[in-house]
């Protein structure tokens, strides 16, 4: 059996898409949705209501009556899970009909070939769409050094909707730090991996799901400010991996930052991220304003 | 747990040439033929009888937790074992393989649904032949009447010449210095009798000897002229 967490707040009809793909899965297994409504206005939830109605799925909706933020609506998602196997999706995102199939099998091979599959995350390849613009496909490279690849985020990222597991897994990681108003996914993901969790990939080269992006309405400072809480928390770790690295880790916040700051009309703000990168790291920062440059 | 084993003869059940379809049309609702994705090929995964050798690493374990975890409690998991009953070894390998899963599986009961090909012979030698396992619980034993089921049928009869043809058909292209194994044979035999089948040309089970060697005297020297002239492959 396989539980699916989806947190949910104020986008129901986000929520119906991201269902249906659920509904398309060709993994004939049972399956049960949990969903967080994590305080949506009267109006919202009771579309989301009707919704839950109205579905093929079985689906158990949990209410909360204030929004509690992502990470501990995550965190009770985490506890009402009962199968033994879990997967994540968040509202507005979709998975790919094969998506679970081809999951499930890489776990029946990892089992067959004596792996413990306690220890193990299968994530995939997704597609990445920017509100707008044309899907790109994202390779998810598990063959390298995952901590550091996580940190540096080019080879490896850390998006939960790409997971399948067992719940037991996802004990390894311990709880969602509740601080972490973002990137709850990137702390969960170095604790799992510092545990000695191992992320695998499927079989499969092709795209999984589809992760829909904006940073529209994402402060940046937030953003800038979970990522140092972060970076405190796994200091032992970065550090691990050389000063260099863990300054050009840092710098790359920098730049994330910079992107949520220009995208939501902050131009200064931006400014500010990109000269605090260029002092902190002259010559990366030289390289990605290069790249920005021919980029166009 | 409820499990269905499907027990015939290698030239019917070969899986290269079935696909599990047939199978779930032909058992009825709540039957689902069971995959093992750790094999790659689409019929190679639902070849069951690389279960029977149980000693050799951890396939049955796996099969069990997949099937834990894949299948609803109202359905049933298929397992197709084509060579099964065709002798006494065959059965004791088939007994040994059931009670290794009863012992894996605990405390939970299994229950077996023997379905069998009405070629295998009389009911009561097919009886005699599926061994008694201690732990596990027979449900009473279905046959399938080949000329009942249409569809499945003509695919093992397919199967049924293709087997008959193999061994003559390496002997033809032997005659002209050409080495082809056994395997290739047959499925080159079947590629060209499915073509037979699309023009609703059917198959005559008790073909006599010399109806099948008029028959591949027509369709051999064919074969190797494609064979020989085939299109080189692109890329």
């Amino acid at each position: 059996m396989l539980d699916i967490l989806i947190p949910h707040y104020n986008a129901p009809e986000d929520l119906q898409m991201s269902l249906a793909s659920v509904a398309d899965q060709t993994w004939r297994g049972k399956k049960r949705v949990v969903l967080f409504d994590d305080g949506s206005t009267a109006e919202n939830l009771a579309q989301v209501e009707k919704i839950v109605k109205d579905s093929p799925l079985d689906i158990d909706l949990i209410r909360s009556p204030q929004n509690l933020g992502r990470p501990k609506a995550r965190n009770a998602l985490l506890q009402a899970a009962e199968a033994r196997f879990v997967a994540w999706l968040d509202a507005g995102d979709i998975w790919y009909p094969e998506k679970t199939e081809h999951q499930f099998n890489t776990i029946f091979r990892h089992h067959f070939e004596g792996a413990d599959i306690d220890t193990i995350w299968v994530s995939c390849h997704y597609d990445w769409q920017w509100v707008g613009r044309r899907r790109r496909k994202v390779v998810q490279d598990t063959t390298g050094n995952q901590l550091k690849d996580l940190f540096a985020g080019d080879r490896l990222r850390a998006y939960l909707w790409t997971l399948l597991g067992t719940r037991e897994s996802f004990t390894l990681a311990s709880r969602f730090d509740e601080r972490l108003t973002r990137l709850q996914d990137l702390d969960f993901f170095l604790s799992f991996v510092r545990a000695g969790g191992r992320i695998v990939s499927p079989g499969t080269d092709a795209p999984l799901c589809c992760y829909f992006k904006s940073d529209i309405g994402r402060n940046a400072r937030e953003i800038r400010q979970c990522y140092d809480t972060i970076f405190a928390k796994h200091h032992a770790a970065l550090l691990g991996h050389g000063r260099g690295f863990a300054r050009r880790t840092r710098v790359k916040a920098d730049f994330v930052a910079a992107r949520f700051a220009r995208n939501n009309g902050e131009r200064f703000g931006a400014l500010g991220y990109q000269l605090g990168a260029f002092f902190t790291d002259p010559h990366y920062a030289a390289y990605r304003a290069k790249k920005f440059v021919l980029k166009g | 747990m409820d499990v269905c084993l499907v027990l015939g003869r290698r030239n019917v059940l070969l899986p290269k040439h079935l696909d599990t379809q047939f199978f779930e049309n032909l058992l009825g609702p709540n039957h689902r033929v069971f995959l093992m994705p750790w094999y790659s090929g689409n019929a190679g995964r639902y070849y069951h009888e690389r279960l029977l050798n149980v000693d050799d690493d951890r396939r049955l374990e796996t099969s069990i937790f997949a099937i834990e975890a894949e299948y609803q409690p109202e359905e049933i998991p298929v397992m197709i074992f084509p060579s099964a009953l065709e002798s006494a070894q065959n059965a004791m390998h088939l007994q040994r393989f059931l009670s290794a899963f009863v012992e894996k599986l605990g405390d939970i009961p299994l229950v077996v649904e023997p379905v069998v090909l009405d070629v295998l012979g009389p009911e009561e030698d097919v009886k005699a032949r599926i061994l008694p396992v201690k732990g596990m619980q027979y449900k009473p034993l279905r046959r399938i009447e080949l000329k009942d089921v249409a569809r499945l049928n003509e695919r093992c009869l397919v199967n049924m010449f293709s087997e008959k043809l193999a061994d003559d058909l390496v002997d033809y292209v032997r005659q002209f210095g050409l080495l082809l194994s056994r395997k290739r044979a047959q499925d080159f035999i079947v590629n060209k009798l499915d073509s037979f089948v699309t023009e609703e040309l059917h198959f005559d089970l008790p073909a006599d000897e010399a109806q099948l060697k008029r028959f591949s005297d027509l369709i051999f020297p064919d074969m190797l002229l494609a064979l020989v002239n085939k299109p080189k492959r692109k890329g």
